[in-house]
């Protein structure tokens, strides 16, 4: 009975704690599990030793579009996965809300987009995003090898749906990944993130 | 490909007539205008206008510190008086919305931006011009970003008339904090306390910061507050990832009292 007891406590302490993470800076990233669009269930933990950028997605969202229509961020994508970089965009689109789309409409985007992202992730209830505190679309997270979250905040520091912005704007994403696969430390660890906000449900 | 240079062709043409200045910016989700306080327009007087923005219903914009999401409405304002400067048009307290853990700071339906100008006696034109530009983000479903340049003439005014006033102009100075209140802010790890030097003789019901630094707090949570003489104190939790400056926190304070009274202040806290 006492076994009972301390096995049903021990548990209950273990699910309290997975409710209450919370991603922070130079924190260990909170792992998550979320499923892909080919049904794959994909955990973060299995991609320790390696760089992982979270980017928060949003089809529909006019800042987004800008990143990928001028393949801003599909070209980035494509740049850091040959380097062993591990890109997860995750939607947090509650179903019926904006950037909620079916499967093969957003394999019809990543193909029109030519987007190289490593994973596109379903967080449809909002647990991961609001778990990591994702505010707008697009929003990146960058985790280092040794799992700590280094980098939350705006793929550049020119706030815009203008696409002709993106040529004279400081790509924060880039120097963070640049210097975590050059071994050094991210030039800066927290900016304002801009776009739309998460359509939470 | 015939389509695709079609779409280009139309987009090009919003993009460049939305660039050529116009009397009154209007299309389906929102229009926005400059319109005077008075009906006459008076040299050797201070005059107020308003940049007037009228949404369709469902849409809003944002207040100058969006929250977080969407993007600040920018108004600025030149004329033709010489060495005037730029002038900013005063931002009435926004609406607060919390949508999913989302908190932004909108405008909905009407709303009037005021601004005095003083027009001095030896102004040599008949006629004041005055040119906005103003950029917005303007959002229901999805969001729409926007920009216009506004110029509208305006008679001055040459002998005595009847004088008559825009009341809603008037009435929406209720709005719009005036008075700038020196604070002092104590940083803790994870919230700052905001001190006011204020005693109001009426009680008390509700205090509410709405910061124009952003990235400092976390706006969910609604600020608790004490009263200790002449003193008001207000603790509020700080963002998750902090991004703003926490030396320079500047915003507006709401005071709410019984008698369902409001009054607000700008505010600027130093360390």
């Amino acid at each position: 009975m006492k076994n009972a007891i301390l096995i049903l406590m021990m548990l209950f302490a273990f699910s309290f704690a997975l409710l209450a993470q919370e991603a922070k800076i130079d924190q260990q990233a909170p792992d998550f599990k979320l499923e892909d669009i080919n049904g794959m269930d994909v955990l973060l933990s299995d991609y320790s030793g390696k760089i992982v950028v979270l980017e928060w997605i949003n089809f529909d969202c006019p800042y987004v579009r800008k990143h990928y229509q001028s393949e801003n961020i599909p070209k980035m994508q494509e740049k850091y996965t040959k380097q062993g970089v591990i890109w997860m965009a995750i939607c947090s689109s509650a179903p019926g809300k904006e950037g909620y789309l079916p499967v093969g409409e957003i394999k019809k985007r990543i193909k029109q987009y030519n987007a190289k992202m490593s994973f596109y992730l379903i967080d449809s209830d909002g647990k991961v995003g609001k778990m990591y505190g994702a505010k707008t679309t697009p929003h990146f997270f960058i985790i280092n090898k040794e799992g700590k979250l280094v980098y939350s905040g705006a793929v550049d520091d020119k706030p815009s749906t203008n696409i002709e912005d993106i040529k004279s704007a400081r790509n924060y994403v880039a120097e963070v990944v640049d210097a975590l696969l050059s071994g050094g430390n991210p030039p800066v660890k927290v900016t304002k993130p801009y776009g739309c906000s998460v359509k939470y449900k | 490909m015939k389509k695709f240079a079609l779409l280009t062709f139309i987009f090009s043409l919003v993009l460049f007539s939305a660039s050529f200045a116009v009397e009154k910016y209007r299309d389906k989700r929102i229009s926005i205008e400059i319109v005077p306080a008075t009906k006459v327009i008076e040299k050797g007087k201070t005059n107020l206008f308003a940049v007037k923005v009228k949404l369709t219903k469902g849409w809003h914009i944002y207040w100058q510190n969006p929250g977080d999401a969407g993007e600040p409405t920018i108004l600025e304002i030149t004329t033709n008086i010489p060495n005037q400067p730029k002038i900013i048009p005063q931002y009435p307290v926004p609406t607060y919305k919390n949508t999913s853990g989302i908190v932004t700071f909108e405008y909905r339906d009407i709303v009037y931006f005021p601004f005095y100008l003083w027009i001095p006696r030896d102004f040599d034109k008949k006629e004041l011009e005055i040119q906005l530009k103003a950029k917005w983000l303007v959002c229901k479903h999805i969001c729409i970003p926007g920009k216009a340049v506004i110029v509208k003439k305006f008679r001055i005014a040459t002998g005595n008339f009847q004088f008559q006033q825009n009341n809603e102009i008037f009435n929406s100075l209720r709005f719009v904090p005036k008075d700038t209140i020196i604070g002092e802010i104590k940083l803790s790890s994870n919230r700052a306390l905001l001190i006011f030097p204020l005693n109001f003789e009426d009680r008390l019901r509700k205090v509410f910061f709405y910061p124009i630094t952003e990235g400092v707090f976390d706006l969910e949570l609604e600020p608790e507050f004490s009263t200790n003489g002449n003193k008001i104190s207000m603790r509020l939790p700080f963002v998750r990832y902090i991004w703003g400056d926490t030396s320079k926190i500047e915003g507006v304070v709401e005071f709410t009292f019984y008698n369902g009274e409001k009054k607000y202040f700008i505010t600027k806290f130093v360390k």
